[in-house]
């Protein structure tokens, strides 16, 4: 049997997915979003054909969980954005998930896209996935067996960006005004 | 033996829940493939059996526990068969043979993926046996595979070792580098043409007039009496020296048709 004609199968209907999503809203309502059941299912589909796109299976439990509750209390996400945003956002993980070649797992990877996107992306999800993510992936290939701390220093060596920090930003303010 | 779409993706689930140990929520499709593969593995294990161990109404589940157990039986006959061919091997020099054999195998027993990928058997048994078994896989073929050389160690161990080695030195220039094909074939093949000149097979030596007489023994004969002749004398053979029955008889065709090319 060929794992193609199970693909179109899955343990989990769709309207449990989005009942599932929905029942989300009560925890991210507090910080003012919220997903219809129009949106949720949208999602769903978006989800199923990445996963398709990526080749990819998913036969119990979805990420979309997982997803919403990482991002939702990040200061660059708004309602008007919300879907776009979770779209773009499971698109990067399923990629990255077969970039690093499953050699991470679910949370880590979800934890290091929360951490970027806030910290360094700003919320710029070009830049998370055109750089961070292409680099984590790069230390995670390079380094997976090894410790949380050596992944980190492959990361930073991949870096070639000035990072803005508070002595960064004196320096140029004082250049610009005194 | 059926069973539905649902049970088997309620279980491959399962098993890919413990494979990425729980923490990712999907997989690729090559890896749930490959597990699949496996499940069906040792699935397909439980009707290998002679003994009906299922009903139709046997869970997927429980044929697919039932497998692993009958899988990881199979492991330990082979290793076991393995430890018994190792002592006293002979090589006879033959770099190919002692590479695959004494060098090999061993990664066999320490890779083989009992649980998530029992159909890959890893090993690419570069020597090949009289009866090579490639609509085998994973244990099942190493299995064959072990037992196959066991057999052919102890036809080659009623011989001189260094007649076996002038019958591969005559074959193969270099041999303990080039010879790649099995070492039992040839001196099978010696071994008969001694048996029909009349000469003591032990030995495994005979001359280039005894080599004619061995030509004319087939000389005009066709086919099916050819192969005819070739099943008696390995029968012979096997009776003579307390071979495994029918393991060489059933060489007969192909030993003939090597004969003659």
């Amino acid at each position: 049997m060929e794992i193609k004609d199970l693909t179109g199968l899955s343990l989990v209907t769709k309207k449990k997915e989005v009942h599932d999503l929905m029942e989300r809203n009560a925890d991210t309502g507090r910080f003012q979003l919220v997903l219809s059941e129009k949106e949720a299912l949208q999602l769903v589909e978006s989800k199923n054909q990445t996963l398709r796109m990526y080749k990819r299976i998913e036969l119990g439990e979805s990420i979309l969980g997982s997803l919403v509750e990482a991002f939702c209390d990040s200061q660059y996400i708004n309602q008007s954005s919300y879907l776009e945003t979770l779209t773009e956002l499971q698109e990067l993980f399923y990629l990255y998930k077969n970039e690093c070649m499953d050699q991470i797992s679910d949370e880590e990877l979800l934890c290091f896209m929360r951490e970027q996107y806030d910290e360094i992306c700003c919320g710029d999800l070009d830049y998370l996935g055109g750089t961070c993510l292409a680099r984590f992936a790069e230390a995670v290939k390079a380094g997976w067996k090894e410790s949380d701390e050596t992944r980190r220093e492959k990361y930073e060596k991949l870096s070639t960006e000035k990072r803005w920090d508070k002595d960064v930003y004196l320096s140029v303010v004082k250049e610009l005004f005194w | 033996m059926e069973y539905s779409e649902e049970e088997l993706l309620e279980l491959l689930n399962q098993v890919i829940h413990k494979n990425v140990s729980y923490e990712s929520t999907s997989v690729t499709y090559e890896k749930a493939q490959v597990l699949m593969d496996g499940i069906l593995y040792h699935v397909e294990e439980c009707f290998t059996e002679k003994e009906k161990l299922w009903t139709k109404t046997t869970p997927l589940e429980v044929l697919y526990h039932q497998g692993i157990e009958m899988t990881k039986e199979k492991v330990y006959q082979a290793k076991e068969i393995y430890l018994k061919v190792l002592e006293d091997f002979q090589d006879y020099h033959v770099r190919n043979y002692r590479d695959t054999v004494v060098k090999g195998m061993p990664g066999f027993f320490v890779r083989y993926d009992l649980i998530y990928e029992p159909q890959n058997h890893i090993l690419t048994l570069d020597y090949p046996v009289l009866f090579p078994t490639q609509e085998k896989r994973g244990v099942d073929l190493i299995l064959d595979y072990m037992e196959n050389i066991q057999i052919e160690k102890e036809f080659l161990e009623h011989f001189p070792p260094e007649a076996v080695m002038q019958v591969l030195e005559e074959t193969v220039r270099d041999y303990k580098n080039n010879y790649m094909d099995n070492i039992t074939y040839a001196v099978l093949r010696q071994a008969l043409f001694c048996m029909i000149a009349g000469k003591s097979v032990e030995a495994l030596q005979i001359t280039e007039g005894d080599k004619e007489e061995v030509q004319e023994f087939f000389l005009e004969d066709g086919k099916e009496k050819g192969i005819f002749k070739a099943v008696k004398l390995l029968e012979i053979m096997e009776q003579r020296m307390s071979l495994k029955e029918g393991y060489f008889t059933s060489y007969a065709p192909e030993f003939y048709f090597r004969l003659l090319s």
